[in-house]
């Protein structure tokens, strides 16, 4: 069955395990994007990519409760899927099955958003550190990686690759143009998000790639499984960004600099672009590891 | 260019190491639509890698549960062997749970019967 084909009965079944599987999207998709939000949003705070000192809002703490909230209902939903019906969702006698594969990873996004609250209510500045660190590491500690032999090895991937995507991910929110936002201050953030950006996303490409290489049993399954398929997708919306990033930084910078009123213009629609674009990814990501995995051929 | 290099380093060290993610089964003895002249002794599944199985139901068409006197173990195998009751003739559903180590979770249903 298509890729397509099997998005749509899921979305047009009516039954427990179709109900069931939408929401474990639903709910993958918030904990991928707030994860990255937190992971984003910490590190631009550590590189001074963002003055948190002139913002009225926070969105750490928002962000931070969204992630903890998808963190519990997908344990939940996981839980409900092995007991087969909604209602099993806080069935003690499953759970210690979705637990143990679970267990490091909670813990570590846990100890994240403690990280995360210390920095907010102590201004514990290392918190900004530790928070998208243990995230990361969350990510490398459940999921398809776990699946391989000797995981352990891919587990320092995994975080890299998912410490730049959140840091890359953010962009978008930090370095739009607000209308309280001095151009001096504009031209600032994005030429340190910049230089940082361009040591940080090869690395990123080449974590992703390992990665893949690793899940899949070979590069012909790129275009034969549909999870290859799904991650070939992600790897072309992920260039096509690269792309935007570059006119970022060798044409939008420029033009901020000479002339500021279109270079604007400019940068809003790049980044506008960029959040469509990571938007996407992410929808692919939730589908890749939900409705899909590797070793899927059908 | 020293982190990449690095990285590039790792994966000729790694280069050895084989990769089969996510469990998928690879043999059941039991399957949608089998019909058994003789009741099956046991219920067989191979996973291409290691998971729980979590629970085992059998019930008749009409929707008796039938023990089997599964128990499930708290240790990862990649293969199980669950002893099954002799069966009368008739229609049956077994319905099998599964966690993999990556966390995917695994389930069906499957109906068949004993001739």
């Amino acid at each position: 069955m298509g890729i397509s084909c099997q998005i749509r009965s899921i979305f047009l079944s009516n039954d427990a395990a179709g109900v069931l599987t939408v929401l474990a999207i639903l709910i993958k998709y918030t904990l991928y994007a707030s994860a990255l939000f937190l992971i984003g949003l910490s590190l631009h705070r550590v590189f001074l990519i963002e003055n948190v000192s002139k913002k009225k809002t926070d969105l750490l703490a928002p962000v931070g409760g969204i992630f903890l909230g998808a963190v519990v209902l997908k344990l939940l939903i996981a839980n409900a899927q092995l007991a087969g019906s909604l209602s099993g969702a806080f069935s003690g006698d499953t759970f210690k099955w979705v637990w143990r594969p679970h267990a490091i990873q909670t813990y570590l996004f846990v100890g994240a958003l403690g990280a995360v609250a210390a920095y907010r209510v102590f201004n514990w500045r290392a918190g900004l550190v530790i928070a998208p660190v243990g995230i990361a590491l969350g990510f490398g500690m459940a999921g398809h990686i776990q699946g391989i032999e000797a995981p352990a090895i891919w587990v320092p991937f995994v975080a890299i690759h998912v410490l730049i995507a959140g840091f890359w991910l953010v962009a978008p929110l930090t370095l739009y143009p607000a209308a309280a936002l001095p151009i001096s201050e504009l031209q600032q953030r994005t030429a340190r998000f910049s230089s940082l950006a361009i040591k940080a996303v090869p690395l990123l490409f080449v974590t992703g790639v390992l990665v893949l290489w690793q899940l899949l049993e070979g590069l012909g399954q790129m275009v034969s499984t549909p999870y290859g398929r799904l991650l070939t997708f992600k790897l072309v919306a992920a260039v096509v960004l690269l792309g935007l990033g570059a006119i970022n930084k060798f044409w939008v910078s420029e033009q901020l600099a000479q002339k500021p009123t279109s270079g604007l213009i400019t940068l809003k629609r790049t980044l506008v672009g960029e959040a469509i674009l990571f938007a996407s990814v992410l929808l692919i990501l939730t589908l890749a590891t939900t409705i899909t995995g590797p070793g899927h051929t059908g | 260019m020293r982190i990449l290099a690095a990285i590039l380093a790792s994966i000729m060290v790694l280069a050895g190491t084989t990769a089969l993610a996510h469990s998928m089964i690879k043999e059941i003895n039991i399957s949608s639509g089998d019909s058994f002249a003789v009741s099956p002794e046991t219920f067989d599944i191979t996973f291409s890698h290691k998971a729980a199985l979590a629970d085992i139901e059998l019930e008749t068409s009409s929707g008796m549960a039938i023990e089997t006197g599964f128990e499930s173990d708290d240790d990862m195998s990649a293969s199980f062997s669950v002893d099954l009751p002799t069966l009368e003739n008739g229609d049956y559903l077994l319905t099998w749970k599964a966690v993999a180590r990556d966390g995917h979770i695994m389930s069906d249903t499957i109906d068949f019967s004993v001739e």
